[in-house]
């Protein structure tokens, strides 16, 4: 009994009272900026998502991307793309974004994008397309580790000549139900940078990396794995996603601001071409 | 040659000029007080009286300061203008008030030596003042007494960092017995490394640092073991909630040759095992000292220190066998010996010999699949220091002190399928080495000044290059009366090895990396000036202290860079410019039935990086601008005591996310939300404030088997001290709110100690 009863004593003693989170009142008001980001599809076509900067609590990984992008899209924007030879004006094709089909686009080109937007202000940005390079083979197959289920991922492609950097990219489809609207936010999409060595120019690469899958692994799950030369500039921002998946918690993560090329605002713009493929992975 | 004449006649020719001071110690009417101390200033001479209770020195001629203590007995202060062979006798009062005998003399013997000589910026503590406050988990930690003395904040909650006069955590040089202690904690940095059993002094010097002193720009922290050798067999332990712990002192060849032996371990994971459950995390501490006097004149000592701290866990998600394997294992190991020899009246030599090594592993493993990372560093050195009295208020110590530094930073080893998560790493071992030279002088320049000055001439080479630099010091006393001085210092210094850490907190799995071609030593100037006054009849003194110090090339890491399983952190390390000032004070009540003391600093602390924040000055981390303490003890009864601490200190600065935005992800499909985070340490936390309660209850004081509980609550009213400011979900309403967590809330704690 006696050894029962300080036991009790120890282990509430251990265990303590947690106090209750203090509240907090000074955090600084954040200037809303215009965010750009850009994707290219195959058909040559180029697609402009503007957006503005917004509160830290205004949306979490929960919230509806729909929602969201309701609030934050800049609708309002004259939005102009400009290389050697050729100004281009975008179309405002749905919310916040803005395309065009008529843009020459020329390997290792260089393209200056303006928006002047009257309710946000002015951005430019400028980039350069790299010579986009396909796979020459890929294989994906699911690995159950016994703690873990993994993607391997094994892949080819021919080095072009200078100095390329590669952006692999995995993305989970399941075979179960299809996506909700939330899991187009924050998709989890796992990226594999290459950086190509100076004697692998116009050599064959061979490479093999392993994504973890974060589900249990049901037959038919397909994944879609994208190849892209990308310039090092957004492979910089892009490594720096890569580097913060570590901070496992919030105070003992290192802050840090991503890069931009957006002068005057956020995001990155960026003209890659893809090579995009469908893999139903087996076990 | 000529020179060397010199040296060598010197000490005969001004031993001339050297003076006897006999006596004897009693208490009034009672008879002799054998093994009393007797201190005289500025000579900085202590001796001890024998078993008859007569006392012998050797001073130079003029006006002295002596200090006359004893176990429970009021210190005697007395000025004596000493002209020739002149004997004394002493008699001491007994101080019936004493609330705690042993801590009140021998502190009073430091703390009047400090008063009187030329330092500074200097705290002094002693075992029982450790284990006299209440403590996170009752478990006595100096590091934590020390974070309530002015210039010294913590960082945080309950942890044993220490950041001096602003300076950062790799800033200090902690030293068991003259070897350096890497990492000075256990329980992730929860308890500090120190067995508060085994302590005999420590000294924390925060500025004016002597020459003889150095290698870190913002503290040397001096932890000395006990180093008396026993009358008889002794034991002493104490069983608490978080370790248990046991000493024993053991005479060999009376007076001449003793050891003692101490062990300390936790003792949760033995709890949580009576019902079942497992803790698989321990940590253990194991000292031992052997203390030798071959003759009068000479002292040798060889200290051992073993510390570990051991984490398993086996995950097996199937119970089949085949599970998951996280281990993690963090130890110092150090081993120390000192020769300390009189070599005559007059001179005075301490040789040391030290081995300090600190390493860490951690492996995952599954299968054939393996990720280690480990990092290890290994000093070897030695110390040899000369003193040497020449003359009336003249003062000389010169010497040199080497350190040989292995170091393996962050290597990290992957195979099977974690090699394709991380790479292995890049890291290379180094090697430097770190020599030192030093003298410095005291001498009284005109009446009522006094003057330490000082040279010491730092080198490290590495692989291509050799870095120096001299660092010179001086400190300098104005006494206005015999209670009252004024005391200014400088002090440049120098750092060799520095500590990698993530910007929030230490770990024990941070780097030690020194010097390299590329990285350069920090460097501090260090400027204070003070006050200090005894009152002596009242029992308490005051001091007040600022002081100003600039910093350059502080190692620092670019933005967003992770130290953990980091394989490459070398690319990433920086070098800028710091900015430390502020101003201290210290109210300290002595001796009777209440002591304490009260400390308040006003500081600010920032800090330049080309590479962050744009180039522009930012607050440091732990930039607090008010760090204050109230600290008591009353004695209700000679055996019941009760004891608080209340601290203050204003909220340390954070890096919150502001903002977010959203990009098209880098696939065919959604968006991103990336964070948008405040300048760097733009935003302070709120303040921390926190009340412990103790009550101590004592055995009669002349028993053979002696006895304490000891027990109280660690912050009574529960009050969050923040550690970061972090956006949180309400699971009802889906919205979302900024908060500041605390650690660490209202703990009760109990310990029971004995000795015999």
């Amino acid at each position: 009994m006696r050894r029962i009863g300080i036991l009790i004593i120890v282990m509430s003693s251990l265990i303590g009272c947690l106090p209750e989170p203090l509240p907090v009142n000074n955090i600084p008001a954040v200037d809303s900026k215009i965010v750009v980001s850009s994707q290219m599809v195959p058909d040559q076509s180029v697609a402009i998502l503007l957006t503005r900067s917004f509160g830290a609590l205004d949306a979490s990984d929960d919230s509806d991307p729909v929602d969201l992008l309701n609030q934050i899209a800049i609708n309002d924007a004259l939005v102009v793309i400009e290389g050697t030879g050729f100004v281009d004006t975008l179309t405002l094709i749905d919310i916040g974004v803005y395309g065009s089909t008529n843009i020459p686009f020329v390997d290792e080109g260089t393209y200056t994008l303006y928006v002047d937007s009257p309710s946000m202000g002015k951005v430019s940005a400028t980039t350069q397309i790299k010579t986009a390079v396909p796979f020459n083979s890929l294989e994906a197959s699911i690995k159950d580790t016994g703690f873990d289920t993994l993607a391997t991922v094994n892949y080819s492609l021919q080095d072009i000549p200078g100095r390329n950097y590669y952006m692999v990219t995995l993305q989970y489809v399941t075979a179960e139900e299809p996506p909700e609207p939330q899991d187009f936010l924050n998709p989890n999409i796992f990226i594999h940078l290459k950086e190509d060595e100076q004697e692998s120019d116009g050599e064959h690469i061979t490479d093999t990396f392993n994504a973890l899958f974060r589900r249990d692994f049901i037959p038919g799950d397909t994944v879609l794995i994208q190849l892209a030369n990308v310039d090092k500039g957004y492979h910089d921002f892009l490594q720096v996603r890569k580097d913060s998946r570590f901070n496992f918690s919030d105070f003992l993560g290192e802050p840090v601001n991503y890069p931009t090329n957006v002068v005057g605002g956020m995001g990155w713009f960026t003209l890659h071409f893809p090579d995009v493929r469908v893999v139903v992975l087996d076990e | 040659m000529r020179l060397v004449l010199i040296i060598l006649l010197l000490p005969g020719f001004l031993a001339a000029q050297s003076v006897k001071v006999k006596g004897t110690i009693g208490e009034n009417g009672k008879g002799a007080l054998p093994l009393a101390h007797i201190s005289v200033l500025p000579d900085s001479i202590t001796t001890v009286s024998d078993a008859q209770g007569r006392f012998s020195t050797v001073v130079t001629p003029g006006p002295k300061r002596f200090v006359f203590s004893y176990t429970g007995y009021k210190t005697l202060f007395k000025t004596i203008s000493i002209v020739r062979d002149t004997t004394l006798q002493i008699e001491l009062q007994p101080d019936v008030n004493q609330l705690d005998e042993v801590v009140i003399t021998s502190e009073m013997d430091l703390r009047a030596e400090l008063f009187e000589s030329t330092r500074m910026s200097t705290n002094v503590l002693l075992p029982e003042e450790v284990t006299a406050i209440p403590v996170l988990g009752g478990e006595a930690d100096l590091i934590k007494v020390l974070q309530l003395l002015p210039g010294t904040v913590r960082g945080i909650e309950g942890t044993s960092d220490l950041f001096v006069r602003g300076g950062a955590a790799d800033q200090n040089l902690v030293l068991l017995d003259d070897a350096t202690i890497y990492n000075n904690s256990h329980l992730l940095g929860f308890v500090s490394v120190f067995n508060p059993d085994i302590l005999e002094s420590v000294e924390s010097i925060n500025g004016g640092f002597p020459a003889n002193t150095g290698g870190r720009l913002s503290s040397i922290l001096n932890v000395n073991t006990k180093s008396t050798i026993a009358d008889r067999t002794h034991v002493a332990g104490n069983i608490g909630l978080i370790s248990s712990r046991l000493l024993v002192e053991q005479p060999i060849v009376k007076d001449k040759l003793g050891v003692w032996v101490a062990g300390r371990r936790t003792y949760v994971d033995q709890v949580i095992q009576l019902v079942n459950e497992e803790l698989p995390y321990f940590f253990y501490d194991m000292n031992a000292k052997v203390m030798w006097k071959p003759s009068a004149k000479d002292d040798i000592a060889f200290s051992y220190y073993q510390g570990d701290d051991d984490l398993n866990i086996f995950r097996d998600r199937n119970n089949d066998g085949d599970g998951f394997l996280t281990s993690f294992k963090a130890g110092n190991n150090n081993q120390s010996i000192q020769w300390k020899r009189q070599l005559s009246s007059r001179w005075n030599s301490s040789v040391s010999a030290l081995r300090t090594k600190y390493d860490y592993d951690i492996l995952n493993a599954f299968r054939d699949s393996e990720l280690k990372a480990f990092s290890d560093i290994e000093d070897i050195g030695g110390k040899v220091e000369l003193s040497y009295a020449p003359a009336q208020n003249n003062f000389v110590k010169f010497g040199a002190e080497y350190t040989h530094h292995k170091v393996s930073p962050s290597v990290v080893n992957s195979s099977g399928a974690f090699s394709e998560f991380l790479g292995n790493s890049t890291a290379i071992g180094r090697v430097s080495n770190e020599l030192s030279v030093f003298g410095q002088y005291e001498w009284t320049p005109a009446d009522r000044w006094l003057i330490n000055a000082g040279l010491r001439a730092s080198m490290a080479f590495v692989q291509n290059k050799t870095y120096w630099t001299p660092e010179p010091r001086l400190s300098a006393r104005y006494a206005i009366d015999d209670d009252q001085a004024i005391k200014f210092s400088y002090s440049r210094m120098a750092q060799y090895m520095h500590r990698i850490s993530n910007s929030a907190a230490t770990s024990p799995t941070d780097i030690w990396y020194p010097v390299t071609d590329s990285i350069r030593p920090q460097k501090a100037h260090q400027f204070s000036a003070g006050w200090q006054r005894n009152f002596r009849r009242e029992d308490f003194t005051i001091s007040l202290e600022a002081y100003y110090k600039p910093m350059t090339d502080l190692i620092g890491l670019e933005e967003g860079t992770n130290l953990f399983f980091n394989s490459n952190f070398q690319s990433s390390l920086i070098q800028g410019r710091g900015k430390a000032y502020g101003l201290e004070v210290l109210l300290r009540k002595n001796a009777g039935k209440f002591t304490g003391w009260i400390s308040y600093t006003l500081s600010r602390s920032i800090r330049q990086f080309d590479n962050i924040n744009g180039g522009a000055w930012f607050p440091s981390r732990y930039d607090r601008r008010h760090n204050g303490a109230l600290v008591g003890q009353y004695a209700i009864t000679p055996r019941l005591s009760f004891s608080a601490v209340w601290e203050f200190i204003s909220g340390s600065r954070f890096t919150p996310i502001v903002g977010q935005y959203q990009v098209v992800a880098p696939s065919t499909t959604g968006v991103d939300l990336v964070p948008v985070f405040a300048p760097i340490n733009s935003v302070k936390l709120a303040d921390s404030h926190r009340l412990d309660l103790g009550i101590k209850y004592k055995s009669r004081p002349n028993t053979k088997f002696r006895y304490e509980w000891f027990a109280g609550v660690y912050n009574v009213y529960n009050r969050a001290n923040p550690v970061a400011i972090t956006v949180e979900t309400d699971e009802t309403t889906g919205v979302l709110s900024y908060e500041q967590p605390g650690l660490i809330g209202l703990l009760p704690f109990i310990s029971y100690s004995f000795k015999f």
